[in-house]
């Protein structure tokens, strides 16, 4: 806790630096600017995929199929002759649609829950706690394949079932740092001050779980995207011929031989946009925190 | 009972004309905590009597583990007594409801030992100071905030800083305008100078005096600084083992201390001049685990004055001395009995 004395020796009163801005912060580091700058190419593909695109990402064509790069593919086809980097585009996109629309309802589903429960105490906790051990007891994906299965196949389903399967991981991330930021001595001197319970939770605890809980949320998008990788590569996920990222590595295993590139160009995708995740969330910590802004 | 005439007798000025109700009023307030794993129980305060008279200050001592904080916590509400009664303005809230509780926390406020950790970090100053002023109803302007600060001798600009941009004493400073905010009559000072530099714990003692003269509010002022409580208290209890040993005036306390802790605590004050300086009673021994208390007087392990096995097996009442008491067998008339 014991953050450097701003105060200099024999200073009376401390002139206090103001803070660097939010992106100089954000950007502090090489590693930083590199994977930021790679989450950003690769939202900007998906956003612009149907501009950048060369290929209408579902146009067959039979006549040239598992073609290697060239000839105006530049990754190639695919066994029904498709653009692959067309089809990476649009891959791009349900992955990230899927990828955010997952982390915004485990973060509405999460944080309430594990707020909650670690603030409360007492008997509410003790069922959300059992509730949430019980989630994660089950393996995540087998979930997923579980609620897919009653639902039914599809975008919508796999956003549901990666929601409910990684809800409890967030919530327990949320529900341990409640318990440590509720003792806090300057949530206790909200008690004293007379602050409804609500309020210091919105006030004194949230700000203060945020931090660990933006990692925990890039953690997440990155788990909802290789979830649905992983669903989509057993056919589960999003629905061909939509291509998605899980499906086209399901494809293309199918061809590692003939067209290697058919497999690893989404995986590939998938293991740089991770890593680049995973960083960025670092970044975030460190600049959700106003301690560790210098 | 003698006990009872004991528990009156701390209440120092109770005795006198006035119906003027004391701001808190503690009586066999006893606090219990199960260890972790459920092996046993920690008795943290065993029976206190207290009272502070409104814009009184007294000032509590003891060694660590002698249960001050305890004391202090439960009286701003934090946590709850096992058993005994605790009045706070009047109202008995030894077992009231979190929401009746709340109702007296702008009555009662506290300024934290630590004094970065008890301001949230991620809040700037003026929305700190604010926050009495907005959770009771009243007018949370900048200008009151300003005037709060400068009350506190912090300069208006420190409103847009967070806790981090400043030194311990002005974190401490600003902790001291929150708790004067909603205009409390109690305040419970948790060791508030303890974490500071020397210098800056003369500078927050003097302003904590001229508040407290100008404004009128009581404090609970807890410490393990004698010389802290005699610059601030005009009553002193000394605390061993989560009970009160010795009550009283600070100076009747400090001049002829007559409970055998009280000595060696005063003892062991440095003294200022040099013709003050006496001989220091240096006491043998670790104090007693709280979770195994000793048998008798709490006290009788490490006691230099021991009289006999009535202090190993007798707990000893308390014995009115001044307008105070103290708990020692060697007070008694019927001494040896």
């Amino acid at each position: 806790m014991a953050g450097p004395e701003t105060a200099g020796p024999g200073a009376a009163e401390t002139v206090a630096a103001p803070r660097a801005s939010f992106q100089r912060r954000l950007l502090a580091t090489t590693g930083q600017k590199v994977a930021w700058t790679i989450v950003a190419l690769f939202v900007l593909a998906a956003l612009a995929a149907p501009l950048i695109a060369p290929f209408d990402p579902n146009a067959q064509d039979l006549r040239h199929t598992l073609q290697p790069s060239g000839g105006g593919h530049l990754l190639g086809t695919d066994d029904f002759g498709r653009d692959q980097l067309s089809r990476l585009f649009y891959a791009l996109r349900s992955s990230l649609v899927i990828g955010v629309l997952t982390t915004f309802g485990v973060a509405l589903i999460g944080l309430p829950v594990g707020l909650l429960a670690g603030y409360a105490r007492g008997a509410l906790d003790v069922v959300v706690a059992r509730a949430i051990d019980i989630g994660l007891a089950l393996p995540s994906l087998v979930l997923a394949l579980g609620l897919i299965a009653a639902m039914g196949a599809g975008l919508r389903s796999t956003v549901i079932a990666l929601i409910v399967g990684y809800s409890p991981y967030l919530a327990r991330v949320v529900r341990s740092v409640v318990l440590q930021v509720r003792q806090e001595e300057y949530v206790e001197s909200a008690r004293v001050t007379g602050v409804r319970p609500w309020r210091i939770v919105l006030r004194h605890v949230l700000p203060n779980v945020l931090g660990a809980t933006t990692v925990q949320l890039t953690l997440i998008f990155a788990f909802a995207i290789v979830g649905e990788a992983g669903l989509s590569f057993v056919g589960l996920g999003v629905q061909p011929p939509s291509a998605s990222l899980g499906n086209m590595l399901a494809e293309g295993a199918n061809y590692t031989l003939e067209a290697p590139m058919l497999a690893i160009a989404p995986g590939v995708a998938i293991a740089v946009l991770l890593m680049a995740l995973l960083f960025a969330g670092d970044g975030l910590r460190d600049v959700a925190d106003p301690r560790r802004s210098r | 009972m003698r006990e009872t005439a004991g528990a009156s007798a701390v209440a120092g000025s109770a005795g006198s004309a006035g119906p003027a109700e004391p701001v808190l009023a503690a009586a066999g307030l006893t606090r219990t905590f199960r260890l972790r794993g459920g092996q046993g129980e920690v008795q943290a305060l065993r029976g206190v009597d207290l009272t502070v008279d409104a814009g009184a200050s007294v000032g509590l001592v003891g060694e660590s583990g002698s249960g001050k904080s305890t004391l202090a916590r439960i009286v701003a509400g934090l946590i709850r007594p096992t058993a005994g009664s605790l009045r706070l303005l009047g109202r008995e809230v030894a077992d009231a409801s979190e929401r009746r509780r709340r109702a007296l926390s702008r009555d009662v406020q506290m300024i934290f030992q630590d004094p970065r950790a008890s301001l949230n970090p991620r809040l700037p100053i003026h929305r700190t100071i604010a926050e009495p002023l907005r959770t009771h109803g009243l007018p949370a302007r900048r200008a009151e905030v300003a005037r709060l600060l400068d009350r506190v001798g912090l300069p208006a600009r420190v409103a847009e800083l967070y806790p981090h941009q400043l030194s311990g004493g002005q974190c401490q400073r600003v902790g001291i305008a929150r708790a004067i905010a909603a205009g409390p009559r109690l305040i419970v000072a948790d060791e508030p100078v303890s974490a500071l530099d020397v210098s800056v714990q003369a500078q927050i003692l003097n302003l904590l005096k001229d508040l407290r003269d100008e404004l009128g509010t009581a404090f609970l002022f807890i410490s393990h600084d004698l010389g802290v409580v005699r610059f601030f208290c005009e009553r002193v209890a000394v605390l061993y083992l989560g009970q009160v040993m010795e009550s009283g005036a600070t100076e009747r306390v400090f001049a002829t201390p007559r409970h055998p802790y009280a000595q060696a605590l005063e003892s062991a004050a440095p003294a200022v001049r040099l013709a003050e300086r006496r001989s220091r009673i240096v006491l043998q021994g670790d104090p007693p685990r709280p979770e195994d208390p000793p048998s008798g007087c709490p006290f009788h392990t490490r006691c230099p004055v021991r009289i006999g096995p009535v202090c190993d097996e007798v707990e000893p009442a308390a014995y009115p001395v001044g307008d105070g008491f103290a708990r020692c067998h060697l007070l008694t008339p019927e001494e040896g009995r």
